[in-house]
């Protein structure tokens, strides 16, 4: 009977056809929307993640990555000194404004990494030499620096421009993850980073650090807690936090939340709606059925059919819409946009619950049908 | 005495009956509750016998509709006894029930009731489906089945491609597909003109009627009592009279 069902199915054009929009349109605005929310959550925490590093230790009072609180300089060498670490290395991360030679301002994170290891630096440079950083007055900027000061034909290698009014000169041009921000990174050495800013008593922002092999990350960071008193995190939990944080503190979540609701109703609304009229519209027909010998069991299997097969194509459709989407909107890094399998498949079992209390209840409607119905 | 006993007792049927087909003993229907209880069947009794076209007539509202679909098995009943083919739809559980008459038994509607989006090979083909044989094996056999009702040439049309006298000769082809004992018949040529109910009912009775089968049709057409052999009268819920047709009266 699955045959007849199909048929059934694909034999009603329009009804077809408006289930599958309906279902395809949810889809779309589910994946589309959760993607774009996964893409600015992957934003949020991209200082994490452009830093690439095992393990975090600051303030044990931080909210989120860019919510620097400094510490005392001498946390590097109190957590060298736990046991179970391989390294660690000063990181200073902080706002400031750069002036370039045209006379603009533009605001800017400035990351400062160990000089002798360069811990932290980005892994992919699209234009000169990260080591070159070690250069007088050298400073390194990402991609989106370059776009947010001017562009190309203004920031390229060379370029000179000042920070606290103190010279910094562009060696290299690497590749980043945009920030939830959109501010540009600059980076340069620890030393330097702290020769550009403001004299404060407390410069250090972060030390960086990695367990031994052998010892697990969670087993360090609760040494280091417990040790010197400060926040240590894996570079996920720190991550998560800061997504967490950003959720707490913006009404983003909600947002977001709310389109993929309505996504999730506009599409059960449709489909119940569609299917129901479906399923009443045939009603004689399924009285038939019923009077010829199908069971309830038999009626409801081919309803399931029907609903699950206009929703997975319906699926199919929709995910290639909305990846076609973010493939040409978010081309290059420009907007947040990140696909997950585990999204896809949060839509999947949403859509076969829409599809399943869709076709439920046309089956609660022919549970009760008496087939005595095609004798009136 | 039941009043089908009745009947038969001074009336005899034109050709001796042989076994029963169906049964159907102080058979009480009511629609509605309290106040508003209708009884539309009031202690029918009956008997179908197998090898013959039974038309149950009468006037509107009588009955004739509610008792055929109690006999078909596809309406519960408030008392009596109902055998069918020899075993007690009374007593049978709903499943085994739909089992028994998606197997044994065949139905004509009077609006066909044909899937618009199946050709006449897969409608026909439908009672099979049902039963589990296979898609290739059910269309051949619907095929077959059209070529015997004249439409072997119209075995991928959809119904709404075909008249519906066309349409009525698929939903006989469906109706017999399955080979079933007993054929319930709504209204059947209603829906169409003179000249294709008269087909029909040529169709049913030359295709319809076998020796282990019995066909039952209900009818208000006057013009198709020809091709009954008893005629059963329906009024306000009881049988008033079971007649054999004379067949040279009505030529």
């Amino acid at each position: 009977m699955n045959y007849v069902a199909l048929k059934m199915l694909f034999g009603d054009r329009a009804k077809y056809l408006m289930l599958l929009c309906g279902l395809t349109f949810a889809v779309m605005l589910i994946v589309q929307q959760g993607s774009i929310f996964w893409g600015l959550m992957m934003w949020s925490q991209s200082s994490v993640s452009n830093i690439n590093v095992p393990l975090w230790i600051t303030d044990p009072g931080i909210g989120q990555v860019d919510e620097v609180k400094p510490i005392a300089d001498t946390a590097v060498d109190r957590v060298r000194s736990v046991s179970g670490v391989e390294w660690a290395v000063p990181l200073y991360k902080g706002v400031l404004r750069a002036r370039l030679s045209n006379g603009d301002y533009h605001q800017i994170t400035l990351t400062g990494l160990d000089a002798s290891t360069l811990i932290g630096r980005p892994a992919e440079v699209l234009e000169g030499r990260f080591e070159d950083i070690l250069q007088p007055d050298a400073v390194v900027l990402d991609q989106w620096a370059v776009e947010r000061m001017g562009g190309p034909t203004v920031i390229t290698i060379g370029t000179v421009f000042e920070l606290n009014d103190k010279l910094a000169r562009v060696v290299a041009i690497a590749k980043t993850q945009k920030n939830f921000t959109n501010i540009p990174v600059v980076y340069t050495t620890y030393d330097r980073a702290i020769r550009y800013v403001p004299r404060e008593r407390r410069t250090l922002s972060y030390v960086l650090a990695k367990a031994k092999d052998g010892v697990s990350d969670a087993e360090v960071t609760a040494r280091i807690q417990a040790q010197t008193g400060l926040g240590a995190f894996t570079a996920q939990d720190f991550g998560w936090k800061t997504i967490s944080w950003v959720l707490k503190n913006t009404g983003i979540g909600i947002n977001f939340g709310t389109t993929i609701l309505l996504g999730f109703i506009v599409g059960m609304a449709i489909a119940g709606q569609t299917f129901y009229l479906f399923t009443v519209e045939n009603l004689k027909q399924f009285g038939a059925l019923k009077a010829m010998g199908a069971s309830t069991f038999t009626l409801a299997r081919m309803i399931l059919l029907q609903a699950f097969t206009v929703g997975l194509t319906g699926y199919g459709i929709g995910i290639g819409l909305a990846t076609g989407f973010g493939f040409l909107s978010a081309k290059g890094g420009g907007l947040p946009f990140v696909e997950t399998w585990q999204l896809l498949l949060v839509v999947l079992i949403a859509l076969l619950g829409i599809c399943t209390c869709s076709a439920l209840i046309s089956i609660v409607k022919l549970a009760r049908l008496e087939p005595a119905i095609v004798f009136r | 005495m039941p009043m089908d006993d009745h009947a038969h007792a001074q009336v005899p049927v034109t050709e001796p009956p042989s076994t029963a087909a169906v049964q159907v003993r102080g058979l009480v229907k009511s629609f509605g509750s309290g106040e508003t209880t209708v009884t539309v069947l009031k202690s029918i009794d009956l008997d179908v016998y197998f090898g013959e076209l039974l038309l149950l007539v009468g006037e509107s509202g009588g009955g004739k509709t509610t008792l055929l679909s109690a006999i078909a098995g596809i309406l519960d009943i408030d008392a009596g006894t109902l055998d069918v083919l020899g075993a007690s739809l009374t007593e049978m559980p709903p499943n085994a029930r739909t089992r028994f008459r998606g197997q044994r038994m065949g139905f004509i509607f009077q609006q066909f009731n044909l899937l618009p989006s199946l050709t006449a090979a897969e409608n026909v083909a439908i009672p099979l489906l049902i039963h589990g044989l296979q898609k290739k094996e059910a269309l051949s056999r619907g095929r077959l089945m059209l070529e015997r009702v004249g439409l072997g040439d119209r075995t991928e049309f959809l119904p709404r491609n075909l008249s519906g006298g066309q349409q009525q000769r698929v939903a006989v082809a469906r109706a017999l597909v399955n080979d079933p004992q007993l054929l319930v018949c709504d209204e059947p040529t209603a829906a169409l003109d003179g000249p294709n109910g008269q087909k029909i009912m040529e169709l049913i009775r030359d295709v319809g009627r076998a020796p282990d089968r019995c066909v039952i049709v209900v009818t208000h057409d006057s013009r198709v009592f020809q091709f009954g052999d008893r005629m059963a009268e329906l009024t306000d819920g009881r049988i008033v009279g079971i007649h054999p047709i004379q067949k040279e009266a009505m030529a």
